[in-house]
């Protein structure tokens, strides 16, 4: 078929040429604004939607093109197999992809690598067959559109490229790509038969377009109900003609984790307090305890408080070795006259330098930190660490604070085994908040100022609760001690973890565990179980088959559930129910659906399958992948088979 | 060189039905094209005649029937027997983006009895160079690479859709010609389709008929033609109604002289027009295009408009 | 050497089968003239070979011409073929057809009689200078 592959090339020889033209300028444009190697998340998703819009864009114009007219018949109407010309479309595909997505890319990497002192690690260059491999997913997902008879279908290949979106540890990406690509690639052979509107009747291929098709309808339909849902509160609330007042603090009801999500750091921290003293003056006969009594003590003080709310990033995922460059920005480390960039480098383990200006090789700075002209002089580090600031490295147990004055790297803290980091150093005015993912640890601006040697906190807490829980927490400074307000529940959208606000007050100069609970309230979900639910209520399959797969591929996340999660949660009445109800009705449907299209009934088992499994989504999906069955009633045509006009002329013969 | 053992047709269909949506493109046909000879299927527009090549050649499922190619299913059609049916489309659709040159090249090597002379000789009659893109070609031109192709392949069957549709007439005669001439024309049956008469009385041995997906006569081009009379008369004294007239295909007025197009009514219909009292009744000679086009507007028959002139 | 026209009410086979009887009545083809092939004169016409050769069966069955198998096919020689009854018949058949064709055209009888004569004197013409005039 190599003569099907020239062909399409030759087709194609202008787009590719232009593409690889105008990507190379690019890319040469992009890097007098940015470094090619460094991206954030923006930049990332706008070059990689370019890519992928490419792909899409070739598949669909080159299979659409011979879908139409009389060009599929000449197409496919020849001795040789339609598996084959696929195969010879696709080598078309890739090698305009090779040509016009790696060739430039390719250009650039060796260039920063050859010619200017940018120190290219293996992963720069494991970017190219990433890049690679999505467009010809994408390629394949434009295919599979182009060739695949029911618009419905689309949803499947959208559906799949969306797991692409997820970037797994290290090289593993790779393992998701190519499961992708697979994917893809089967949907899109599958779809591209002689006879592409024929019904498919291969279960492999039939299932490999359903599920997704389901699963996409899942999504759709989540996030329907929530913008349903959302519109009817604010409908209820505000009532139909006033829809002016809507706000979500308006609806949500003190204690209510809603509510609290929406105040202030004061308000927050007050919220907790307040309660913490109502509750226990009207709960208790033996009048006030002392907790709520010291509650409601804090609370006279906390309007002259200085409440103080740490924001910065959580890590939750510390960078793997290797990781692809989609968000390096916290790879690179400026000297304190902004002068030379250090960028780490994956396959050194050492910050590689660069002047800015002139584009001269600065050198190597390892763990000792100062630099050295030679990767061999320094002492490499022995983890990925993250830059904070430009002034901080954040390791998972560590914080060193880089000192270009010195050229030294000083240890200011170390955490305990089994604890790392999950928010780093967040400076106030009179304490400085380091939380990790057991305890929150508060220190002396002074001593971080002015000290080099490692810091030792003027106070700590365990959390109480799970960090991955935490949705916020707030500090307050009062005479005489500290007040944090946890409040959990950032796992509670999805039932998952309980809604909780714990006020602790932690004395200052005490011992480590020197604290009181001074209020530990239960919040109301502000959503009712069902809908917290809404995805197992909807479909368990799919909800709980996302959860595991997205874990399966992406970094550590607090929305992570895994198989534990799932099966140390019990199913509540109110849950249960309405997803036995409605897997019902989609049987129904699904039956229903079915009896309208006429469908045989040997096709009758598969459906009702899917619906008993993916629940409405199933029904859905077969409402949006079955047609009108034609031969339905054309049987007894054939039966009742309208006389001819013909026979009629001959019978019409005339008297003689 | 062919499978002789794989059946006596060339085609066959069996109670093929294609539904689109409300509309049926064929109604339970029945067709059988014997191996050897041309072929003409005739229909007017919308009579299904796309829609049956389609589904012949496994690129359009039928709602329902069977169809068999060679003796082949044509859900199931495999590579090789692809090889060995032919198809010119309407319009003659080829890739417009490739050169003549690398079109022929690839057709070359993927046919297993390609014949470079027949292609030559074919091609000869058009001026189509190696270089062209097919899409700078004229249609004349197109049309003359597409057969060119199609015959080089020395199919069995080879599917013709309208090929001389829009050809000026030297194409169309060239077009003809190769059809009749190149090749080993002997072991090839040609199934051709085609809106005009002219072609089809010089060239076919067989006439089909379609009408709205219906199979409506088929036999030899003169027993069909046979089986239509034309009367001229100068009137009635009082004119039956158009359903009252056995086998009627088309009434005339043309000059005061009323012109009867009749189906399988033989020299009966002039006494039938006797007892009716037609003045001056005769049978005049009709032409092969006028006898298909009667019977191809007979639905169009009403009594109005037998008092349109 | 003879004209087809489609849309002609006779079909292309009575067309050929007409023409060939019509010049070889006259003497245009004489005696023993090398007729095409099937394929040479289908191809001339552009038409379908089986036309030709029905033709030319019908020819060779009313003896106007015979083949010889792997020479060619050739103008016969001029005989009897027909009995008188079956002559007269004949001349009947086509009179009455004539007439029935004219009638309504409007022509007084003497100025068909006229056109017919002079018709038939070319015809004569041409049949005398057989003996002259070498067939192609």
């Amino acid at each position: 078929m190599e003569h099907l592959i020239r062909g399409e090339l030759d087709r194609f020889r202008f787009l590719t040429l232009g593409a690889a033209v105008v990507h190379l300028l690019v890319l040469r444009v992009s890097m007098t604004l940015t470094p090619l190697f460094v991206n954030d998340a923006a930049k990332t998703s706008v070059a990689l939607m370019a890519y992928g819009l490419f792909g899409a864009g070739l598949g669909l114009y080159q299979m659409s093109t011979y879908r139409r007219g009389h060009l599929w018949a000449w197409l496919v109407h020849r001795p040789v197999g339609a598996g084959r010309l696929f195969v010879a479309l696709s080598a078309a595909a890739a090698t305009v992809m090779a040509l016009a997505v790696v060739a430039p890319a390719l250009a650039m990497t060796v260039y920063l690598d050859w010619l200017t002192p940018t120190y290219v690690d293996a992963r720069h260059y494991a970017m190219l067959p990433f890049l690679f491999g999505l467009s010809m997913c994408f390629y394949w997902l434009g295919a599979f559109v182009a060739v695949y008879p029911r618009r419905g279908g689309a949803l499947a290949g959208v559906v799949v490229i969306f797991f692409l979106s997820r970037e797994a540890a290290g090289l593993w990406i790779f393992a998701s790509l190519a499961a992708v690509a697979a994917w893809l690639a089967a949907l899109a052979w599958a779809a591209f038969r002689p006879s592409p509107t024929s019904d498919e009747r291969r279960p492999a291929a039939l299932l490999g377009t359903v599920l997704p098709v389901a699963y996409a309808i899942f999504w759709i339909l989540m996030g329907s109900i929530a913008l349903v849902r959302s519109v009817a509160v604010g409908l209820a609330d505000s009532g139909v003609a006033g829809f002016r007042d809507f706000a979500w603090d308006d609806y949500w009801d003190e204690g209510e984790l809603m509510h609290l999500e929406y105040l202030d750091p004061q308000g927050a921290l007050a919220h907790g307090l307040r309660l913490a003293s109502t509750q226990d003056q009207g709960g208790a006969g033996e009048g006030q305890t002392a907790p709520a009594a010291r509650a409601a003590a804090l609370l006279a003080q906390i309007d002259l408080a200085d409440v103080y709310e740490p924001w910065g990033p959580r890590f939750s995922g510390f960078a793997d070795r290797h990781q692809l460059f989609f968000d390096d920005r916290r790879h690179e480390l400026l000297d304190a006259e902004g002068e030379v960039r250090w960028t780490f480098s994956h396959d050194l383990m050492l910050f590689v330098g660069e002047h800015r200006r002139t584009g001269e090789a600065m050198g190597f700075l390892g763990l000792g930190g100062s630099p050295t002209p030679s990767a061999g002089g320094s002492e490499r580090f022995a983890s990925v660490p993250f830059v904070v600031d430009s002034k901080w490295l954040v390791f998972p147990r560590r914080l060193v604070e880089v000192d270009f004055a010195l050229d030294q790297f000083d240890l200011r803290f170390e955490l305990p085994p089994g604890e790392t980091v999950a928010m780093p150093f967040n400076a106030h005015r009179s304490f400085v908040a380091l939380l990790s993912t057991e305890r929150l640890y508060l220190f002396d601006p002074r001593s971080l100022e002015l000290d080099d040697g490692p810091l030792s906190p003027l106070a700590s807490v365990a959390i109480p609760g799970s960090e991955r829980n935490l949705s916020r927490f707030q500090i307050a400074e009062m005479i005489d001690s500290y007040l944090v307000s946890f409040v959990f529940g950032a796992r509670n959208f999805r039932d998952f973890g309980e809604a909780r606000q714990v006020v602790v007050e932690l004395p200052i100069g005490g011992g480590a565990d020197a604290h009181g609970v001074v209020s530990d309230l239960a919040l109301g979900a502000g959503f009712p179980n069902w809908y917290r639910r809404r995805g197992f209520v909807l479909s368990p399959l799919l909800q709980h088959g996302h959860d595991l797969l997205w874990n399966l591929i992406g970094p550590d996340r607090e929305e992570r559930v895994s198989w534990a999660d799932i099966r140390a949660r019990a199913i509540p009445g109110d849950v249960l129910m309405p997803t036995a109800m409605l897997t019902l009705g989609s049987l129904l449907a699904t039956f229903g659906i079915l009896a309208w299209r006429r469908r045989p009934t040997s096709d009758r088992g598969f459906w009702l399958a899917v619906a008993a499994l993916c629940g409405l989504p199933g029904a859905l999906a077969c409402l949006a992948l079955t047609t009108r069955n034609e031969a339905a009633g054309l049987e007894s045509m054939a039966s009742s088979e309208r006389a001819v006009d013909v026979s009629g002329l001959s019978a019409g013969r005339s008297p003689a | 060189m062919s499978d002789r053992d794989d059946t006596a047709y060339a085609l066959e269909t069996r109670a093929l039905t294609k539904r689109f949506g409300p509309k049926l493109a064929l109604r339970h046909l029945n067709l059988r094209i014997e191996r050897g000879g041309v072929h003409a299927l005739v229909g007017s527009n919308g009579a299904g005649k796309s829609t049956l090549f389609r589904i012949v050649l496994g690129l359009l499922e039928p709602s329902v029937g069977e169809s068999w190619v060679l003796g082949h299913p044509s859900r199931e059609l495999d590579p090789q027997t692809r090889g060995r049916i032919g198809l010119v489309t309407e319009e003659h659709t080829l890739p417009g983006w490739m050169r003549v040159g690398a079109l022929t090249t690839m057709q070359r090597s993927i046919y297993p009895r390609w014949c470079q002379a027949t292609f030559d000789e074919v091609l000869g009659h058009f001026r189509v160079g190696a270089d062209q893109r097919v899409k700078q070609l004229s249609r004349g031109e197109r049309a003359g690479l597409s057969l060119a192709l199609a015959l080089a392949q020395r199919p069995d069957v080879l599917i013709l859709d309208e090929p001389t549709l829009g050809l000026d007439v030297v194409a169309k005669q060239a077009v003809l010609e190769c059809l009749l001439f190149a090749g080993e024309r002997d072991d090839c049956t040609l199934v051709y389709c085609s809106h005009q008469m002219d072609e089809i009385e010089r060239i076919a041995d067989h006439l089909t008929i379609l009408e709205s997906g219906e199979l409506v006569s088929t036999g030899s081009p003169q027993d069909f033609w046979d089986r239509i009379g034309c009367w001229t008369l100068e009137g009635f004294p009082v004119p039956p109604v158009a359903t009252a007239v056995p086998g009627l295909l088309q009434w005339r007025t043309v000059d005061d002289v009323e012109q009867i197009v009749v189906f399988d009514q033989g020299a009966g219909f002039g006494q039938w027009l006797e007892s009716q009292g037609a003045i001056g009744a005769r049978s005049t000679p009709i032409g092969f295009d006028r006898a298909v086009n009667a019977f191809l507007s007979r639905h169009h028959v009403t009594p109005e408009m037998r008092r349109v002139a | 050497m003879i004209q087809i026209a489609t849309g002609d009410a006779r079909p292309i086979f009575q067309q050929i089968v007409d023409g060939l009887r019509l010049k070889i009545a006259t003497g245009e083809l004489g005696a023993g003239t090398r007729l095409p092939s099937v394929r040479g004169l289908a191809m001339q016409l552009t038409i379908n070979p089986n036309t030709v050769a029905r033709a030319y069966t019908q020819l060779a069955e009313e003896g106007l011409i015979v083949s010889q198998k792997g020479v060619g096919v050739f103008v016969a020689e001029r005989r009897q073929r027909l009995s008188d009854a079956e002559r007269r018949r004949r001349l009947r058949d086509a009179t009455e057809r004539f007439v029935h064709a004219v009638v309504s055209l409007g022509f007084s009888p003497e100025e068909i009689l006229d056109h017919l004569s002079e018709e038939l004197e070319l015809l004569e013409t041409a049949h005398d200078g057989e003996s002259h005039v070498r067939p192609r």
